[in-house]
């Protein structure tokens, strides 16, 4: 008929926990929504770069490759660049002139694809000899959509198709079809690269270009790498200072609840006290208490955590980020580390106070 | 043999003294009544016995112990050894049943045992109420809770401030009539606080104390 001591701590910590259900509850909300907040930081954040990197993929092109020699790139060398695990996107360009109305222009080759963030007025050129103009050159020289464009070096007759505005110097150019400007200029590969490369790597990217393509000529945009980066840096800032603030003010909940059911509790204390309780002793079923807590809140907060990071992430990127797994364990045992850390203090000075002080009084 | 000795014990609190000087020595198995006016420094006394308090001056002896030399911790291991309490407040955990009470003493001191804890209720009269909470009982009735909780671990002495304080003269003659059985068949030493000198009619000793000062000290015989 005898108790173990452990299944007995059990029976009496549960016992507590059932008419205190309201204090449990609390200290459990606590908790979990510490973890909560913590989880959805943890799974933003480690998700967010990526997120935000394809993000702003969209910024553009970071990084610019052509040779040292003028020459083109030849097109095995291009498909070695862009393989890399590092390269988010790329365009491929062909640069050349066409002599109109006596006036040299520039020309760019692109792919109808990598033609995107410009508004177009009438349609890609795709096909036989067909170009588009930027708006500026169009209005310079009174060129409209439709029209034809005789090129008096070689004779060769353009048709219009649409009137182009990037708001960029582009605006100035000629672009036609990649395949359409490899014909017509006779290039086989391409003029240049233009690279999207995840910025935190994008010195070890370059080195690694340089070493592997002596004669190769890069160029990073600065500004676009730059101001990718701050932004990352911002986010990540903010999301330290929230994350800290969160877990401190949870520590502090936790510890006024606990305080709270202390002092509810004083007369238990110093009777277990005069029954011979030691400090320790009568510590452990706070601590107990303190831990189931801390576990179940824990576990009820990375789940609450993760919905909240999908949807948050639903909202701002139209996509789910993934979790990477092992850092759930991890905050489920920091849940745990604040419910215990947060009990340890009131408990101490409470289990340390003499039982004479607790007990005595008549009324 | 003396199983209690005090020496020139005094306890000062920032705003009086409680104890001015109190010297006193219990013998084994003695039932020994302390009686005075509130406030005369009766609970301070006993508490210090016990290792609830610590004195200002002067010096505990329990079981030729100093319990003033012992740590906080010592004092609850010294305790739980030693001495059971009853209070004026039965001081009953509420969401614990009777047995459930006595058991946690047994906890505290070694393992919790329900059939002993239950025997020990059916030894003071508590067959019938085994699993009522502390709410569910008489004033009485949770008394004896305590009693049978004091007792559970065979304590050489069991101090008692006022245990009586809360009950009616029926109720107050039951547990003492309970108290003088137990006393009798296990021999522990009494020390018992009071302000009625009707509980002193049970004591084989009876020490008036008054501001702190232990003014007389009788035997009486019966
Ligand atoms: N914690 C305390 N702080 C200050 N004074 C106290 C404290 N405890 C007791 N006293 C004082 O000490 C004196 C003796 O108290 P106590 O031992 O409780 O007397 P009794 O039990 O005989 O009524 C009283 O004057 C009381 O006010
Ligand atoms: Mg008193």
């Amino acid at each position: 008929m005898r108790m173990k001591k452990g299944s007995w701590l059990n029976y009496f910590v549960f016992k507590n926990i059932k008419l205190r259900k309201g204090r449990f509850f609390i200290a459990i909300s606590a908790v979990m929504l510490t973890v909560a907040v913590l989880t959805a930081f943890v799974v933003l954040s480690t998700g967010i770069r990526e997120k935000m990197s394809r993000e702003l993929q969209s910024y553009g092109a970071n990084m610019i490759v052509t040779t040292l020699t003028g020459l083109p790139l030849k097109e095995d060398v291009t498909k070695r660049i862009v393989s890399n695990p590092l390269v988010r996107g790329f365009k491929a360009h062909i640069y050349g002139t066409l002599t109109i109305r006596g006036q040299e222009l520039e020309v760019i080759g692109v792919r109808k694809k990598d033609f995107k963030g410009v508004r177009l007025e009438g349609s890609f050129p795709e096909g036989g000899n067909q170009v588009i103009v930027g708006v500026k050159l169009a209005e310079a020289l009174g060129i409209k959509k439709g029209q034809s464009l005789k090129e008096e070096k070689r004779g060769v007759t353009f048709r219009v198709s649409g009137i182009f505005e990037r708001g960029s110097k582009a605006d100035t150019a000629i672009v036609m079809d990649l395949a359409t400007a490899r014909e017509f200029f006779g290039i086989k590969g391409f003029s240049a690269l233009l690279l999207n490369v995840d910025t935190r790597y994008i010195s070890r990217f370059t080195s690694e270009l340089k070493r592997d393509f002596p004669s190769l000529k890069i160029t990073t945009v600065k500004q676009v790498a730059l101001a990718e980066e701050k932004l990352l840096k911002k986010i990540e800032l903010l999301m330290v200072v929230v994350s800290l603030v969160v877990v401190f003010s949870a520590a502090i909940t936790m510890g006024s609840t606990v305080g709270a059911n202390i002092i509810e509790r004083m007369e238990e204390i110093g009777l277990m006290k005069a029954l011979g309780a030691r400090a320790s002793e009568v510590g452990r079923f706070f601590l107990y208490e303190a831990m189931l807590s801390g576990i179940i809140g824990s576990l009820l907060g990375t789940l609450a955590g993760v919905a909240i990071a999908e949807a948050v992430s639903r909202t701002a990127f139209n996509s789910f980020v993934g979790v990477e797994i092992f850092w759930l364990p991890l905050l489920i045992c920091l849940g745990v580390v604040i419910a215990v850390a947060a009990t340890l203090l009131p408990v101490r000075r409470a289990t340390s106070m003499r039982p004479s002080s607790i007990l005595r009084g008549e009324g | 043999m003396s199983i209690i000795e005090v020496q020139s014990l005094r306890k000062d609190y920032s705003t009086a003294a409680a104890l001015r000087g109190v010297d006193l020595v219990i013998e084994k198995g003695q039932w020994v009544s302390i009686i005075g006016p509130s406030g005369s420094g009766k609970t301070t006394l006993l508490n210090i016995i016990g290792g609830l308090d610590h004195p200002t001056d002067g010096k505990v002896f329990v079981k030729g112990t100093d319990i003033n030399a012992l740590s906080e911790d010592e004092l609850s291991v010294f305790r739980r050894e030693n001495i059971g309490f009853v209070f004026q407040q039965s001081h009953l955990i509420p969401y614990l049943d009777a047995t459930e009470n006595v058991m946690l003493a047994q906890y505290f001191h070694s393992l919790p045992d329900r059939k002993e804890a239950e025997e020990a209720l059916k030894r003071v009269g508590l067959g019938h109420r085994l699993t009522h909470r502390p709410s569910q009982l008489s004033g009485g009735e949770q008394q004896r809770v305590c009693i049978a909780r004091a007792l559970i671990n065979n304590p050489s002495i069991l101090l008692a401030d006022e245990p009586t304080g809360n009950l009616d003269r029926t109720n107050t003659r039951n547990v003492l009539e309970l108290l003088r059985r137990l006393h009798q068949e296990e021999h522990f030493t009494v020390v018992m606080v009071t302000h009625d000198p009707y509980v002193t009619e049970w004591a084989e000793r009876v020490i008036k104390m008054e501001d702190g000062r232990i003014i007389t000290d009788e035997s009486v015989s019966g």
